[in-house]
């Protein structure tokens, strides 16, 4: 056998695919107006929020499509009440929402789901700084109640063709009885960081006779109740099966929803870029002073006990990275010194981050970076190909602050990290 | 929302076939900023371009100079979404997608942030693996969707060492393969594919590693 590396690169001038002749014609057919330079857009900062997010927008998006006929008028009546608002003596204060009919996947503030519509009160703890008002936590809380609503669109329709949503809030940019055209960003590439946003313009030139036009709560409007500018979802259909990407719109695209959005959608968007930064979401309990505790997955962001501070990105990654590597032998146990950056020495300050483990999937690498009170300042993390899962072994490395070491790496289990989680399902 | 990628036909699946070394085209590792080509521009008149003034000129809404762009990297992008999808004409139609996501975003492109290469391999790399991602029981690799044809520049044994390797690089991850066609096949460096994956270079010296791993291992076996 030779020398895998050798055979590689011999190997690269016997390999390759053959291109159909007309593939650059056809790219050229299709070019775009190149578009100008771009700020990021709403959707890129919407991107960079915390990885669960990420997965609730992509199985709300996934879940749109369905199975049987697309009955919008049975939409649940959605709702999200101011309660009270409670001032605890660290000047923090407590936000109390009580929620009705909101079902979720897993929403922003990493609410568990939820098996029954039950009213609930959810309780967030506000930081003194922060310059979120009781109105926008009631307004986040309700924008979530409509994004978990998604999942209730379906998609096969009664004349065998499919139902397709435009999977992001659009904007519309003319309407006319006939016809309607919507734009909306759309991001393309990773997952945390996508490498860039398009704007899709669609322009829709049939209307179902029978369109509907409701609002999220099942209210039905008209067609004339829609304006340039409304945000909205269209249902369209056309023979396609559904798949993971948004079919093109062609002729036989026939609109059969409008659905008329409401603001606040927007703002459970917005709302997550705040999550452990200007709130964490608690529940009520006896075992702290406060009355108040970290819900399960906040409280993955509680340290252990040899670990205290906070960590800067690059000193994380490249301490963690490190860290990773030595470990790749399976000595994962052992303790591991001489790991970390001059900076990260000098600095006097703690790591606590989660790898992958050998052999797992889904693959998730992330770099998690706490402050000292136990909250996540910001998450780095690299999703690749998959939804975490608590229940996968999770490689964890341990700082001690006062070796200004890394004195461990393993692989452990959620429960294991943290003992009072629950695996979420 | 985030899994948007537009393509078509990815359920026909054509035979792959090993091509001579002649026929090898290579990626920027050859293809310069200062490398000239022939453009055939507006007026049906040739004028020779280097690839700067080819993205100058797309960036100015020349279709003709960036399809010559398409031509240079068109046969590499192909190979290396075909190695993440396993699926030719998913292949193509990814690679297609990217060029024209390129395009519409040229305007945004800075050379002196990252080389052409590595910022379309960027797209058509995360726009493969979104696909991979996105589909919820991914087709199973059948090796005989390659057609092994030994190339008349090899010697028979070399050809066929050469086609049991790519199979075996196919019954790796999506992650693994990819990382093994940009650095050895596209001769990427560790830093450009760890840019391309948004990853640090020691994860991408990790996959090296466990992917060689499996290889000596499946070769092996």
């Amino acid at each position: 056998m030779k020398n895998i590396d050798n055979l590689l690169q011999e190997s690269a001038s016997s390999f390759t695919i053959p291109v159909r002749e007309s593939f650059t014609k056809e790219v050229i057919a299709k070019l775009p107006e190149p578009a100008p330079e771009r700020q990021p857009t709403f959707w890129q900062r919407l991107l960079v929020v915390p990885k669960p997010a990420l997965a609730a927008i992509a199985l709300v998006a996934l879940l749109g499509i369905g199975t049987s006929a697309y009955a919008l008028g049975a939409m649940p009546f959605l709702n999200a009440l101011f309660v009270s608002e409670r001032v605890l003596d660290d000047h923090t204060r407590i936000v109390a929402i009580k929620r009705v009919d909101c079902s979720t996947m897993k929403d922003w503030d990493r609410a568990e789901q939820k098996e029954t519509d039950a009213p609930d009160v959810y309780y967030y703890k506000i930081k003194q700084d922060s310059a979120l008002t009781n109105e926008q936590v009631t307004a986040m809380v309700q924008g979530n109640c409509y994004l978990s609503q998604y999942k209730n669109f379906s998609s096969k329709t009664a004349d065998g063709t499919y139902l397709h949503s435009t999977y992001t809030v659009a904007t519309i940019t003319s309407i006319t009885p006939t016809s309607i055209a919507v734009s909306s960003d759309e991001a393309y590439g990773g997952s945390d960081k996508p490498d860039y946003s398009m704007t899709q313009n669609r322009l829709f030139t049939t209307i179902a006779p029978d369109v509907q036009v409701t609002t999220m709560q099942g209210e039905q409007l008209a067609w004339k109740d829609l304006s340039v500018g409304d945000a909205v979802r269209v249902l369209f259909s056309n023979p396609n099966p559904p798949s993971a990407s948004i079919p093109s719109v062609d002729k036989q695209s026939v609109v059969r929803v409008v659905h008329k959005l409401p603001t606040e959608i927007r703002m459970a968007y917005d709302f997550a870029l705040h999550n452990g930064r200007d709130y964490v979401r608690v529940t009520s309990c006896t075992t702290d002073k406060t009355g108040y505790c970290p819900q399960n997955e906040t409280a993955v962001y509680t340290l252990p006990a040899d670990t205290t501070a906070y960590e800067t990105k690059t000193a994380a990654i490249n301490a963690v990275h490190t860290a990773y590597e030595q470990s790749i032998d399976e000595k994962s146990t052992e303790p591991i010194t001489d790991l970390l950056s001059d900076d990260l020495k000098a600095v006097n300050k703690t790591t606590v981050a989660s790898l992958f483990c050998r052999d797992t999937y889904p693959d998730v690498m992330s770099y998690t970076v706490f402050k000292q009170e136990g909250t996540s300042v910001d998450i780095y993390a690299v999703h690749s190909f998959g939804v975490e899962s608590e229940q996968i072994p999770q490689p964890y490395i341990t700082y001690n602050t006062a070796t200004k070491k890394i004195t461990a790496v393993t692989c452990k289990s959620h429960a294991e990290l943290y003992g009072a989680s629950k695996p979420r399902t | 929302m985030p899994y948007t990628l537009q393509m078509t036909a990815y359920q026909n699946i054509i035979n792959v076939t090993f091509v001579p070394t002649a026929n090898y085209i290579p990626t920027e590792q050859t293809i310069t900023p200062n490398t000239q080509v022939k453009v055939k521009v507006l007026n049906g008149m040739m004028k020779t371009m280097s690839q700067q003034q080819l993205i100058t000129a797309s960036k100015d809404g020349d279709a003709a100079a960036f399809g010559e762009l398409v031509d240079q990297y068109k046969t590499a992008l192909v190979r290396h979404c075909y190695v993440i999808v396993r699926d030719p004409d998913v292949a193509q139609d990814i690679a297609q997608d990217s060029f024209i996501a390129v395009y519409r975003y040229i305007a945004s492109y800075d050379e002196t942030k990252a080389k052409f290469s590595t910022w379309l391999f960027k797209i058509g790399t995360n726009n493969a693996l979104k696909y991979i991602s996105s589909q919820a029981k991914t087709r199973p690799f059948e090796d005989d969707e390659i057609d092994k044809v030994p190339s008349p520049h090899l010697e028979p044994s070399q050809a066929a060492e050469h086609a049991e390797l790519h199979v075996a690089v196919q019954h790796l991850p999506a992650r693994y393969r990819a990382v093994v066609s940009m650095y050895y096949w596209e001769g990427m460096s560790y830093a450009e594919i760890a840019d391309i994956l948004c990853k640090p270079d020691g994860t991408i010296k990790v996959w090296l590693l466990r992917a060689k791993e499996s290889l000596r291992k499946e070769l092996e076996s």
